[in-house]
């Protein structure tokens, strides 16, 4: 590989001691301040907003001094963060240098090339592989978190972060066009940039939490009526999203389908509270939990597989084969939380399974009986 | 940021022109001594200025659009008058001519953002800031031109966002009779996202003076930003929804409890608003009342529709809930600070109450409020164990618990707004002691 270019590059600017020294050293300070408030998350589709001024500095100060700083920020803004080391921490690194020599090579091969690229066409070429690194890196360990399938993950995220990643991309330009004019102070207003995405971002995920969270302590305090309901709801949305999961679906439809997990008991909660077992538990009574949620704005796209999941013939009609599968995910969910838990199946209104299988096509019946087998989980016979 | 609303008092005609004439002087001053050199760039900018108004997003009181940026980009281009160019075409959106705007408004809005951008123009050049145009040719900035450019841009950023924030806080205030802190602590919010925005203007001038042809650059960040924002505030503005639907779902089987939190929010936001408390606090109030039975939802049914007097043992059961209330809520990052306001709501002014026991101004004003919409709210609806009272009778027992279990001030404050006037069934005569308060026609 030597043979063909060298991996030790100079920088793409020309600059003394000094300036090198304090370009570095803001670089350095703008990433970790960026850094500082990552808005990345575990399950790998949310992205920080740092790399662009990483792959920044991977032309303005050379290799391999960048890789190093990347490294370096990526940690200082970790232990900021948590105040600890720990696992995150060696993934984040991980994560930054793995980017960081994509990086590298990238701008080794763009600076050795006998074509002469541009300043703006390098660091375009530098930015789009060390993002690609990066995001393929956080599907891997969001793979191996979540026990999810790699190229399905990279395939839903990629596709979801491809905005955020040109944006990222498009910083990285911005800082190397205005370089040539403005030296080091081309960085402060590319930071504002990326901060300004980095807070719409973090504003939006915040409130994405913030509903779930609220959704879990509400539906979690209705359960405190009937000591045989608790955690049933809580125990199902995590099946459901791991059902979910196995089959690909995208992270909305996730989302959508461990909302409608967390709620499919709540007409019936605190129903049977008098402990004693009931005769509708069995009969398959139709539920109302859908009715119950037609108004909020968040739970319109939730409240058609609740229509399924009460057993709404109505609700089948107009219902599309992802709401289907959704409630179907929902049922096997609840049944394979009921199997584990005894007393919850005989507070439970009716056998959601043989509520919901009927009204479902066999193939998608198929794929989510599948998925539920595969994971482990003990699910009822399936017409 | 630009005024919306719908009728037009007096004092803002006065306060519309007065503003529009001290924004047109501006820039009669700003063009004398900056006249605008109408480049390829320039128009540009105020094409995408009048273009962006079509993605401007809206909030309850005022919008906020993408112009902002493009305006600070004009100051760094031309100088003061080529930021009030973009200023005064960014001004008038389609929208204000699809809903027939007012035309007070209209020049009110072109008044205070002439008047904005012209200052923050005026003080990016005066701090030493140098515009990038010369005649007809764009020469960009350099590091020599640095700090003095980028301290010329913070005070630019600042002053312009300054006074946008008070003009339009006064606007609001006068054309719709608020109090003008309160619209002003609620537009304040949306100042520290201005700053950056200013800045990412004076990158897109910097850049138009490089190399025009990299504008598009620009489209993918802001664009993103403006989404994912414009997402946010839609989920924001749909949660107090979501959190009315939870709630009332949960209360919806029980006949005693259907509909009270709800109604609770309403008699609590009521008061709050006649007690001329801000937003933030009647938001809180809001989400307060909706929660603050949280903790009955975990109790048994049959304490909960008990006809006979509880006994010790369901007495210190029941009396836990403002506590597991709590509890619950603090899992809620942004309702942690409720918290203290559903643990208190059946605190009493005299110290007897429960959980904690404190009285007078321990209690939290906003769960003194919430203490009176609940007591008011649970007599006046059926119980398991009595009818509903009239809204006479429970107004009654209201002012006979003044001073005692309730704040008198709030119980003044319910009684004088004329909260909960409605038709219910006759009740039971009055109880309790004999009244502090006179109530008559007039009220109290």
């Amino acid at each position: 590989m030597c043979e063909l270019f060298p991996l030790v590059q100079a920088p793409l600017f020309a600059m003394n001691t000094a300036e090198f020294t304090t370009v570095a050293v803001s670089l350095v300070a703008l990433t970790v301040l960026v850094d500082a408030f990552d808005i990345s998350l575990p399950r790998g589709d949310a992205l920080g907003v740092g790399g662009a001024l990483v792959a920044a500095s991977i032309v303005l100060l050379g290799t391999p001094i960048a890789v190093v700083v990347g490294v370096a920020c990526s940690v200082t803004a970790e232990l900021l963060r948590r105040r600890r080391p720990d696992g995150r921490l060696v993934a984040a690194s991980i994560t930054r240098a793995a980017a960081a020599s994509a990086g590298w090579f990238a701008y080794s091969i763009a600076r050795s090339s006998d074509i002469r690229l541009a300043p703006v066409a390098v660091v375009a070429l530098v930015a789009g592989a060390y993002l690609a690194t990066e995001i393929v890196v956080l599907q891997v360990q969001a793979a191996r978190h979540s026990h999810r399938k790699f190229g399905r993950l990279l395939r839903g995220n990629a596709g979801r972060q491809t905005p955020l990643l040109l944006a990222q991309v498009s910083a990285s330009v911005l800082v190397v066009l205005t370089f040539s004019e403005m030296r080091v102070w081309s960085l402060i207003p590319v930071a504002a940039l990326l901060l300004l995405m980095r807070q719409s971002y973090a504003l939006l995920l915040d409130m994405r939490e913030t509903y779930r969270m609220t959704t879990e302590v509400l539906v979690e305090a209705a359960e405190g009526q009937d000591r045989r309901r608790e955690g049933h709801s809580d125990r199902t949305a995590t099946i459901a999203r791991r059902i979910a999961m196995r089959l690909g679906l995208g992270a909305s439809e996730v989302e959508r389908i461990s909302y409608a997990a967390l709620l499919h008991d709540v007409d019936a909660i605190g129903e049977s509270g008098s402990g004693e077992s009931d005769d509708h538990a069995v009969s398959g009574e139709l539920g109302r939990s859908s009715e119950l949620f037609t108004v909020s704005h968040l739970f319109c796209d939730v409240a058609p597989v609740l229509r399924v999941c009460d057993g709404l013939g109505s609700g089948v009609a107009t219902a599309s084969d992802a709401t289907l599968l959704a409630a179907m995910v929902v049922a096997l969910a609840s049944d394979a939380d009921c199997s584990t838990h005894p007393e919850v199946r005989d507070a439970h209104n009716g056998d959601l399974v043989r509520r919901v299988s009927p009204l479902v096509p066999a193939t998608e019946k198929a794929r989510a009986v599948a998925a539920a087998i595969e994971l482990g989980y003990k699910i009822p016979a399936v017409s | 940021m630009s005024v919306e609303a719908e009728r037009t008092p007096l004092p803002f005609l006065w306060l519309s022109g007065a503003v529009f004439a001290t924004g047109i002087i501006c820039l009669a001053l700003s063009w004398a001594f900056f006249p605008p050199a109408f480049t390829l760039p320039l128009l540009l900018v105020i094409v995408g200025a009048a273009l962006s108004e079509l993605f401007a997003f809206s909030f309850p009181i005022f919008s906020v659009s993408m112009a902002y940026p493009l305006a600070m980009s004009a100051a760094l281009l031309g100088g003061p008058t080529a930021a009030c160019l973009v200023a005064a075409v960014s001004s008038v959106s389609p929208s204000d001519i699809r809903r027939r705007r007012p035309l007070s408004i209209i020049l009110f809005n072109v008044g205070q953002l002439l008047l904005s951008t012209a200052l923050g123009g005026w003080f990016y050049v005066l701090l030493g800031g140098r515009t990038l145009g010369v005649g007809a040719v764009y020469q960009p900035l350099v590091s020599s031109d640095f700090p003095a450019a980028l301290v010329g841009m913070l005070a630019a950023a600042v002053a312009c966002s300054a006074v946008n924030l008070v003009a339009t806080s006064l606007g609001v205030s006068t054309y719709q009779s608020r109090d003008f802190r309160q619209v002003f602590s609620d537009a304040a919010a949306f100042v520290p996202t201005q700053i950056p925005l200013a800045f990412v203007g004076f990158l897109m001038a910097q850049v138009m003076a490089i190399n025009a042809f990299a504008l598009p650059l620009f489209i993918f960040p802001l664009v993103i930003s403006q989404q994912l924002y414009q997402r946010y505030t839609g989920l924001k503005e749909a949660y107090v929804d979501t959190v009315r639907s939870l709630v009332a779902a949960l209360e919806e089987k029980d006949p005693y409890t259907r509909g009270h939190s709800e109604r609770v929010a309403t008699y609590a936001t009521a008061i709050g608003a006649s007690m001329r408390l801000d937003s933030k606090s009647l938001e809180r109030l809001e989400y307060a009342a909706l929660l603050h039975d949280l903790g009955k939802l975990a109790l048994p049914r049959e304490l909960l529709t008990k006809q006979d007097r509880l006994n010790l043992a369901e007495l210190a059961l029941m009396r836990e809930h403002p506590a597991n209330a709590a509890r619950m809520i603090e899992r809620i990052p942004p309702l942690r600070e409720l918290a203290v306001l559903v643990t208190q709501h059946h605190e009493r002014f005299d110290g007897a109450g429960y959980p904690l026991g404190i009285g007078g101004e321990s209690i939290h004003v906003l769960a003194r409020v919430l203490a009176v919409a609940d007591s008011y709210d649970a007599m006046t609806t059926d119980r398991a164990y009595r009818p509903a009272l009239t809204h006479q009778c429970a107004v009654a027992e209201l002012i006979a618990g003044a001073g005692s279990q309730f704040d008198p001030d709030v119980v003044r404050t319910f009684i004088a707004a004329g909260i909960g006037c409605r038709d219910l069934p006759e009740g039971l005569p009055l109880r309790g002691p004999a009244s502090v308060f006179v109530l008559d026609e007039g009220g109290v």
